[in-house]
């Protein structure tokens, strides 16, 4: 990696050598971890940046909420930045952040006691208008329906692997299960989720 | 690594028709192979109705507020690990014991009438048991005894000065040199 420091002149010396790679965008996820662990700002401001949007994504298909979904996120990076110093660089970071999600969404779930119902219009999500609702609409509302119907330790898994798409080893990983576990739940998940998609069908929009 | 899965045993594992260890090896398998994976996506009914799922719009402001939250969390500093408490929990029944001792000491010494070596002893067994004892309060968490013990040890310091009994033998032998 030593090849890849190359220092532009205008900066100043005391700029650590780490912060000019991650200028040049030379340095892998890794390397920017081990630095905002040393106190790199750049280095946990890219760290920040990359890993908020996918952790609000989750926390609001968790919690079916804007507002509970922005919290679960700033609360999850809080603490992902005041524990960077126990992070195991030899796991993977994605599956660390998203165990402190996963925590973080039940902790809120907890107490609040609730769980927004799916809404009717889902302004925040991108898709189709309700004027021109194509069948591809409809089947995510019912699969959002379906899902919101689901207890969280399917919904969860379910979110992990159809759309965070997460390995079934990394989610063995982030859940802090076996894989056998994580097997045999997401079977169960799958047949739930089926039958409450398959009733939903019935049911007017 | 087993070898690629066909399309039946793909099949029942997506329909959670395998048993637990040949759903873990088939798991592993599509964990390594996109290709696989990709046919097992097609083989599950669910997964039309996952991808006609758009992801929910992030607030444009969100990464902006949690920078902000995060801006003045100390990097590459590990929290200072919590206080342990320290184990005290037997010192006040000695702190106790030797409040009692002291009491029972100094009864013998203002009461009774000793002879010079047995009020020499109580008298050196009620300053010693009194200042361990103002030790054992001063570690212990029952603070309550600490004013008990500072008086038992005033009390000592008392009578070894004749306050309130009789001449003792140390005292005459004081007086004759």
């Amino acid at each position: 990696m030593g090849s890849l420091v190359e220092p532009y002149e205008d900066i100043p010396k005391e700029v650590p050598q780490l912060a000019l790679r991650l200028v040049n965008g030379a340095v892998d996820e890794k390397e920017r971890i081990i630095a905002a662990r040393e106190g790199d700002r750049g280095a946990s401001e890219w760290l920040i940046r990359q890993y908020t949007p996918a952790v609000y994504r989750f926390a609001y298909r968790m919690m079916r909420n804007e507002q509970d979904a922005r919290d679960v996120a700033q609360d999850t990076l809080i603490k992902v930045m005041k524990n960077l110093h126990r992070y195991d660089v030899n796991r993977k970071f994605s599956t660390w952040v998203f165990g402190i999600a996963r925590n973080t969404a039940i902790d809120e779930q907890r107490k609040r006691k609730r769980i927004a119902p799916a809404p009717k219009k889902e302004p925040a999500w991108e898709g189709p208008s309700p004027l021109d609702e194509t069948v591809r609409g409809e089947r995510a509302r019912r699969l959002h329906a379906s899902l919101a119907q689901l207890p969280p330790k399917y919904r969860e898994i379910l979110v992990l692997y159809h759309f965070e798409h997460l390995k079934y080893q990394e989610i063995a990983d982030t859940l802090e299960i076996p894989i056998g576990t994580v097997m045999n739940r997401i079977f169960r998940a799958r047949r739930r989720l089926r039958v409450l998609y398959d009733a939903s069908e019935a049911l007017p929009a | 690594m087993i070898q690629h899965p066909p399309d039946d045993h793909l099949s029942r594992f997506v329909q959670g028709d395998l048993d637990e260890a040949g759903a873990v090896a088939v798991a592993l398998h599509l964990d390594d192979c996109p290709r696989c994976a990709t046919r097992a996506a097609a083989l599950d009914p669910m997964s039309v109705a996952f991808a006609s799922c758009d992801d929910p719009l992030v607030p444009d402001d969100l990464v902006a507020s949690v920078l902000d939250a995060t801006a003045d969390i100390p990097l590459g500093v590990a929290a200072p690990p919590p206080e342990r408490p320290r184990a005290r929990a037997p010192l006040w029944e000695l702190a106790a014991a030797g409040s009692l001792l002291s009491a029972a000491a100094m009864l013998f010494l203002v009461l009774g009438e000793p002879t010079s070596l047995a009020a020499d002893a109580a008298l050196a067994a009620s300053a010693g048991i009194t200042a361990a004892n103002l030790v054992a309060t001063e570690l212990s968490t029952t603070w309550l005894l600490m004013p008990l013990a500072a008086l038992a040890f005033l009390l000592c310091i008392a009578v070894a000065s004749g306050f309130g009994r009789r001449p003792l033998p140390f005292a005459q032998r004081d007086t004759n040199r």
